[in-house]
């Protein structure tokens, strides 16, 4: 049983680390919640469900759904956030739900609400560890989500664009004074960030189905995971996501599975109170 | 001189149309405008409290839905397991309300801004989740239903009992009034100033001896307190509770009823309770649409109004009194003719 | 000071839009609804749908919207009931008490609705039913909370049977048949799976079977693979699986997945849909369950319903089945009614209508106490293994 909740744990931190990226990279830039990403993650699962339907091959399919989602998430900063740039936070984050409510309910009336399954080329195999059995798609979320993390640290620190990427996060008036374009930088991390999220729905899409409201919870956790890890910390969200998924399987199977989302919320707050810049944060001063 | 003979016939008109609000339900025969009507009533209560810790305080908390569900769960509890009537049940549910506001503002407003934001999602998040597993006590996913309606009042040998949606209706407002009344002497007194000095910057209310921290959960805990009333009162009017109605989306809908109708405003809680709730439900003509216009509308009206409607009325306010002062002095117009 | 002229008529526009739009929107409502309150104006009986349609459960009632849209183009098509057409009025109560409240009195105060179908889930039919008894409106609801036969109102009746009636079938099937002796359950915690789930552990204790372990899921969960450990650590002899069709079909394949191989049931038909095999594949084959209705059931109904989904495309299965039957046996007894709201109401609680789920009698709490029969999805179909008594 031991063994059983640590690979859960570890397949659900795996898409709780991909989520909580897309929090984080946009925090770094605008500091701001964008609560409309849990969307990002059911669209980008949608379009390539749509896609399959469409008989297209299927790493294209998954391709598309990728890059519906970071379209998806380049169009919301363009749309609605570059226009709220001098806005107070608050309002951002009501736009964020707006926007929320409004793809939730796009979604169904466009797909409509019954829960679909994306097809998965791993879905009917399993391997044979010890005396028990793990499917391949597990593994296939795992190894995906290892290279997503590998080629995001690449980007980040060895690219140019990373390191513009990089002093934005710091700075962005100041990047902006360097000669770098803000904006062109956010809409990239946006795009990246939401990537990101719609590769984590269309990961889970064969094993927890696409439905319009999917969005919702996975948000939630992703989100949890990016504060965990300090909020900006690409690498500590990651650690962060795995982290909260193999507490949260521990805690539901030894604990209660009805507060089993007590539990990570409960994570949150201690987090929150005791090292509000997260686990592998680094102390910010706050400016006067 | 002109000034206070301007505010004197406010006010006369104000306490005028505040009587006349009462005689309403004369005018309205149809129950489900009542319904509604008392709905924007409970809404605006609950505004009007998140708005003293958001709009005045600058404070953002996305749990107050959870607080509404405190309150109505104990109400709903004690009505059901003890009997007790709603004048006991009422006050009881907003103690115990202000009693879990307090510990979590206690908890929470160490923290600021956004991780303010995240520890009242998780707050809030928590004690949806106890009322959904917490069997023995709230019933659990099945809720309470039968919950008692308000005792008869008798004032003298007339008696009011609670029947219809239009009985409800006084009493709502009687609430909601009390609601504004707090709310104005709050914000007008020392320790609203105060609040609005730790809105407006914290540190520089903190340097000027002001016990930040002290005032936030104090306000915290009022604003709360407004929110166990509102629940009281909703279980007493609907007579049936369950989880679902206190989940995150009910936070999340309260906040965007102060942020539409204009926050630090309490006629801006009002209007936000009233716009968002009438085209939720006159969004029903389209019921296929009906979500996706509703999240469309908000998002247009906060990216293009971000004070919300209080603020366009101020800005219409002040395109008026720009334009009379043009008219009245002409020499100054002389800028304005080089535009035609 | 030109650029803030512009911004503020630009806004000014904006506002007034916003404004229209709504007007308009409340303008129609209140114009409609005046206009045919309370009166059966013109050719047409307004029946309402009170179900969810946005949110987690939208595709349950999408389901009962779609049966309920049959019955009526049958009925219409061959002509309507005394001449009368029936029109449905479909309204969206998100599950929550506040929203189906409002929309019960919107559909009756306004569009003049003779009945309703719906309420999907107990709360908010417990609160609807408030303002449709005192109304005289005609309920028909599918919700399981045992309340919802303790209301006294005259009016509310319940087409879908309890789980005193389900469960006891189908934990006796599992004992004599199947020599079940220890059982886990696993329950959606909402008032569905708790009714089922309390049901379920009074049978148990009258059977003498022992439940090893109770664990639940709240709504909304897919990940149920911390429960199955957890049962598979206790390695019971069966387990009943309360929940609907995506759920049940996601817990198998996990099950089957954490090695846990053992005969599941469920008490009820929640599940029966094509859904459930289309998304739980080889690993829900062998599932038992207590059923009201069989869709591959030979006979005129039937046959005609399955015509009808066919030609309208729209997914035959348990859900819609059942709010096909009720809007069949509403419409008879508004027929005999002649839809006036008393002598329908009477001739609702009289009807023996031979529905698709089996014969629709209510008894005096407007309950229906027929017994279920046990399915088996067998090679991707659902098949009768034991008919009703």
């Amino acid at each position: 049983m031991f063994v059983d909740q640590l690979v859960n744990g570890i397949v659900l931190g795996s898409i709780y680390a991909l989520m909580a990226i897309g929090y984080t990279m946009v925090w770094n830039v605008l500091r701001f919640i964008n609560f409309a990403h849990g969307e990002v993650y059911m669209g980008g699962a949608f379009v390539s469900l749509y896609l399959l339907l469409l008989d297209t091959p299927i790493w294209i399919a998954y391709l598309g759904g990728v890059l519906a989602g970071a379209l998806l998430g380049y169009l919301m900063e363009k749309v609605v956030y570059l226009r709220m740039r001098s806005a107070p936070k608050l309002n951002l984050l009501i736009a964020a739900i707006g926007i929320s409510i409004l793809l939730q309910n796009l979604a169904q009336y466009i797909w409509g609400a019954t829960p679909e399954r994306l097809t998965s080329p791993f879905l009917s195999k399993n391997i044979q560890v010890g005396d028990m059995m793990i499917n391949q798609h597990y593994i296939f979320i795992i190894i995906l989500t290892i290279l997503v993390m590998i080629t995001l640290e690449l980007f980040i620190n060895r690219t140019l664009m990373g390191k513009a990427v990089q002093a934005a996060a710091q700075n962005i008036n100041a990047t902006q004074l360097m000669g770098i374009n803000a904006n062109k930088i956010i809409s990239i991390t946006f795009a990246i960030g939401s990537a990101v999220g719609a590769l984590a729905g269309i990961l889970v899409g064969p094993v927890f189905l696409v439905y319009p409201t999917m969005g919702i919870f996975a948000g939630l956790k992703g989100f949890t995971a990016s504060v965990m890890g300090g909020m900006g910390n690409i690498p500590g969200a990651m650690i962060a996501g795995l982290m909260l998924g193999v507490i949260e399987s521990f805690a539901a199977g030894f604990i209660s599975s009805g507060y089993r989302d007590a539990v990570a919320m409960v994570i949150l707050l201690f987090i929150l109170l005791v090292r509000p810049q997260g686990i592998f944060g680094k102390i910010v001063q706050q400016k006067v | 001189m002109d000034l206070t003979k301007k505010s004197g016939v406010r006010k006369a008109i104000l306490i005028f149309a505040g009587i006349a609000l009462f005689f309403l339900p004369l005018g309205i025969v149809n129950p489900y405008f009542m319904y509604i009507i008392n709905l924007i009533l409970i809404y605006a209560l609950l505004a009007l409290g998140l708005d003293l810790i958001v709009g005045y305080t600058g404070q953002v908390s996305v749990g107050h839905g959870a607080f509404f569900g405190v309150g109505a769960y104990v109400a709903a509890i004690l009505a059901k397991n003890f009997g007790l009537s709603f004048w006991l049940t009422l006050p009881l549910s907003i103690v115990v309300t202000s009693v879990i506001g307090f510990m979590i503002g206690f908890i929470g407003l160490k923290l600021i801004e956004e991780y303010l934001v995240m520890a009242t999602l998780a707050f809030g998040t928590i004690i949806w989740l106890v009322f959904l597993n917490w069997t023995d006590l709230t019933g659990g996913p099945m809720g309470i239903a039968g919950i008692p309606a308000p005792p008869t009042v008798k004032i003298g040998s007339v008696e009011f009992p609670f029947l219809q949606y239009h009985d409800y209706y006084p009493l709502l407002l009687i609430f909601v009034y009390l609601g504004i009344l707090i709310t104005r002497l709050i914000i007008k007194s020392g320790f609203g100033r105060a609040c609005t000095a730790i809105r407006d910057d914290e540190l520089a209310a903190q340097a000027m001896g002001i016990p930040v921290f002290k005032t936030k959960v104090t306000m915290f805990t009022i604003s709360s307190a407004f929110c166990g009333a509102a629940g009281g009162l909703y279980a007493h009017f609907l007579h049936v509770v369950s989880p679902e109605t206190f989940a995150f989306g009910m936070s999340v809908t309260i906040l965007t009823m102060v942020m539409i109708g204009g926050q630090g405003s309490i006629a801006g809680a009002v209007i936000g309770a009233s716009i968002l709730t009438i085209s939720s439900e006159a969004l029903r003509e389209t019921p296929e649409l009906r979500m996706l216009i509703y999240g469309f509308m908000i998002v247009v009206m906060i990216m293009f109004f971000p004070k919300g409607m209080m603020g366009v009325f101020q800005m219409m306010k002040k395109r008026f009194l720009q334009r009379k002062e043009q008219l009245e002095k002409p020499t100054v117009e002389k800028e304005g003719l080089s535009y035609e | 000071m030109g650029q803030s002229v512009n911004v503020f008529v630009k806004k000014t526009v904006l506002f007034m839009i916003l404004a229209v739009l709504l007007a308009g929107c409340s303008a129609t409502k209140s114009s409609s609804g005046n206009g045919s309150s309370k009166s059966e104006s013109g050719d047409s009986i307004k029946v309402g749908l009170q179900a969810p349609m946005t949110g987690d459960n939208a595709q349950y009632g999408q389901d009962m919207k779609n049966g309920v849209e049959l019955a009526f183009k049958k009925i219409n098509s061959e002509g309507g009931i005394n001449g009368k057409k029936l029109k449905l009025i479909v309204g969206d109560d998100k599950a929550t008490p506040t929203e189906a409240v409002a929309v019960v009195n919107k559909m009756i105060m306004n569009d003049g609705v003779k009945a309703i179908i719906g309420g999907y889930n107990s709360s908010p039919t417990l609160a609807a039913q408030d303002v449709s008894g005192p109304a005289q409106v005609l309920h028909l609801n599918m919700g399981a909370s045992p309340d919802l036969s303790k209301t006294g109102n005259k009016y509310l009746f319940r087409v879908i049977l309890t789980g005193s009636v389900y469960v006891p079938a189908v934990m006796k099937y599992m004992s004599e048949e199947k020599k079940v002796k220890k059982i886990a359950a696993l329950f959606e915690n909402t008032d569905y799976g708790i009714t089922m789930y309390e049901a379920a552990k009074t049978s148990a204790k009258d059977l003498g079977l022992e439940f090893a372990a109770t664990e639940k899921y709240n709504p909304g969960d897919k990940n149920f693979s911390a429960q199955l450990s957890k049962i598979k650590a206790l390695n019971p002899d069966a387990v009943m699986v309360v929940g609907l069709y995506n759920e049940v079909a996601l817990i198998e394949q996990q099950a089957k997945q954490a090695g846990l191989k053992v005969q599941f049931f469920s008490p009820d038909d929640s599940m029966y849909s094509k859904q459930l095999i289309t998304l739980g594949g080889e690993a829900v084959e062998n599932h038992i369950f207590a059923s009201m209705i069989d869709l591959n059931a030979d006979t005129e109904e039937m046959k005609e319903f399955k015509k009808l989904a066919e030609e309208n495309n729209i997914p035959a299965q348990a859900n819609s089945a059942i709010a096909y039957d009720a809007a069949m046996a509403l419409a008879k007894a508004l027929e005999e009614g002649k839809a006036d709201a008393e002598k329908s109401r009477d001739a609702l609680a009289n009807i023996d209508y031979k529905g698709i789920t089996g014969p629709i009698r209510f008894d005096k709490n407007g309950d229906r106490a027929n017994t279920p029969m046990i399915m088996q999805v067998q090679k991707g179909d659902f098949v009768v293994i034991k008919q009703s008594e």
